[in-house]
């Protein structure tokens, strides 16, 4: 398929909104854009999709767990300094959040950024519903132990 | 009281959306592109490499030799390797499967330390390498004689092939070394280096240089798995160390089973290798996959291996990749 001036000026409105949910994913605001990119050289080479905006938040969500597999790019986030935010409440929330295994900041993203419903969550992230349920319930009790320390 | 974890991670998590930034790229590929194409005009032929699209389109960091920052803002001290900006376009080149001419990368060595990307074929050999930290300091370079287009003070000897080399800072130098081509070739290819840091150069010799982009004579065909158990395949993997590399084949795709020699690595990504000692033909078993049927038979230059390639949907494909594959008796 070859990708259009429309193609791609769709592509950029999906843009900020599909960074923003890889950043949320990873920690990093540098890997979310290289993930975004690379979902967008994919869906380039991708014929047949019906739907870009859903296909492209899936391949995001997909990118961005298998970029946080790689030991190499785990460490080279957590290295990495994470975004200031406005108070130091969120500063730490977001610290801990950026220390979570990859299942549990992916569920909690999910859940709490993009606000899908759990069976949706179990779809995109390839699990059960069960599987999702124990992973935010455990997720925020991590969270909670963290910064009630 | 106890804490609303809930409501504090939606905050947190609005707040990082809202500090988010968000690169345009289609502006940076622009420049640094058109700045490539007239360099190798006006000198001795030299191929863009795959590493400048691949990278520059996936928006890396990346500062061209002569400073101009193509992605600002850019964190100078962190841009300790370089890649090749262009490969030079010999005539002496190999011919790999059905695929055009290239000069090969057949070698790949980084530590803390030093990297080392070596290219040959049977006339030419080209080794762009950096040394990093008191390595430099220990072994002297010796007064710069000449200069590169961008200034740079740099040291040209001539015994054992043509080789130019800088210290771009006082513990990282860099050197390349070419046999086989004039010394305006050689000074093409250090004028089009690019400096880059950590994550490009990871990401640029993941899978032995190769990696993410590829095609099939049936546009579609391996994305989408809809196999044709008797229709011929060509697929080319380009990679983006190796400058028009190409795995290019036709065989007829079969069902079958054998005991398994080879390896599948996914490497974290959605593109699949195949590896094997030798050449075959495998039938491929990935999580959430119909058995995939390939030959794994296009000889990597340089190296006893042979690999074959795909790549998975990561739209439907999720969670850990196993692979398996089984030789089909010949």
């Amino acid at each position: 398929m070859q990708i259009g001036d429309s193609a791609v000026d769709a592509f950029e409105r999906e843009r900020p909104a599909l960074v923003r949910l890889a950043h949320a994913i990873t920690g990093s605001n540098a890997l979310a854009d290289d993930i975004v990119q690379d979902a967008f050289l994919r869906w380039r080479g991708k014929t047949g999709v019906d739907n870009p905006a859903a296909y492209l938040r899936t391949v995001v969500v997909n990118l961005s767990r298998d970029a946080l597999r790689r030991r190499a790019v785990a460490d080279r986030v957590r290295h990495e300094a994470p975004t200031p935010l406005s108070t130091p409440e969120l500063d730490e929330t977001w610290a801990v959040v950026r220390d979570l295994p990859e299942r549990y900041r992916t569920a909690l993203a999910l859940r709490f950024y993009e606000d899908l419903p759990e069976a949706q969550i179990a779809e995109l992230m390839g699990c059960r519903l069960g599987t999702v349920k124990s992973l935010i319930h455990r997720g925020l009790d991590k969270v909670r132990k963290e910064l009630e320390r | 009281m106890s804490l609303d974890v809930e409501d504090l991670l939606r905050r947190t998590y609005a707040d990082v959306a809202e500090r988010t930034t968000v690169e345009r790229h289609d502006d940076v590929t622009v420049v640094a592109l058109s700045t490539v194409r007239d360099r190798r005009a006006a000198r001795w032929p030299l191929v863009v490499a795959a590493a400048v699209i691949a990278l520059v389109v996936a928006g890396l960091v990346v500062l061209r030799r002569d400073g101009t920052d193509t992605a600002a803002p850019v964190d100078e001290s962190t841009l300790v390797h370089v890649l090749p900006g262009a490969l030079p376009d010999a005539d002496s080149r190999v011919e790999l499967g059905g695929g055009p001419p290239a000069l090969p990368l057949i070698r790949i060595d980084t530590d803390a330390e030093h990297d080392v990307l070596e290219y040959a074929s049977d006339d030419v050999s080209l080794e762009i390498s950096v040394l990093r930290g008191a390595a430099v300091l220990d072994a002297p370079l010796g007064e710069p004689n000449t200069e590169l287009t961008d200034g740079t003070p740099t040291r040209l000897t001539t015994s054992a092939g043509t080789t130019l080399a800088w210290e771009r800072t006082p513990t990282m130098r860099v050197t390349v070394t070419m046999t086989g081509a004039p010394e305006s070739t050689v000074r093409g290819i250090a004028d089009a280096l690019l400096y880059v840091d950590d994550a490009a150069w990871q990401r640029a010799t993941d899978h032995a240089g190769f990696a993410v982009q590829y095609s099939t004579s049936t546009p579609g065909i391996v994305a989408e798995y809809e196999l044709d158990t008797d229709a011929p395949l060509t697929l080319e993997v380009r990679g983006r160390l190796h400058d028009g590399f190409q795995f290019g084949w036709s065989g007829t795709l079969y069902w079958g089973a054998a005991p398994a020699t080879c390896e599948v690595n996914a490497h974290g990504t959605s593109l699949v290798i195949v590896r094997s000692p030798a050449p075959g033909r495998y039938v491929v078993r990935v999580t959430g996959m119909s058995p995939l049927p390939l030959d794994v038979d296009a000889r990597v230059p340089g190296t006893d291996w042979y690999v074959g390639a795909f790549e998975y949907d990561p739209a439907t494909a999720t969670g850990t990749i196993r692979g398996a594959c089984e030789e089909v008796g010949s």
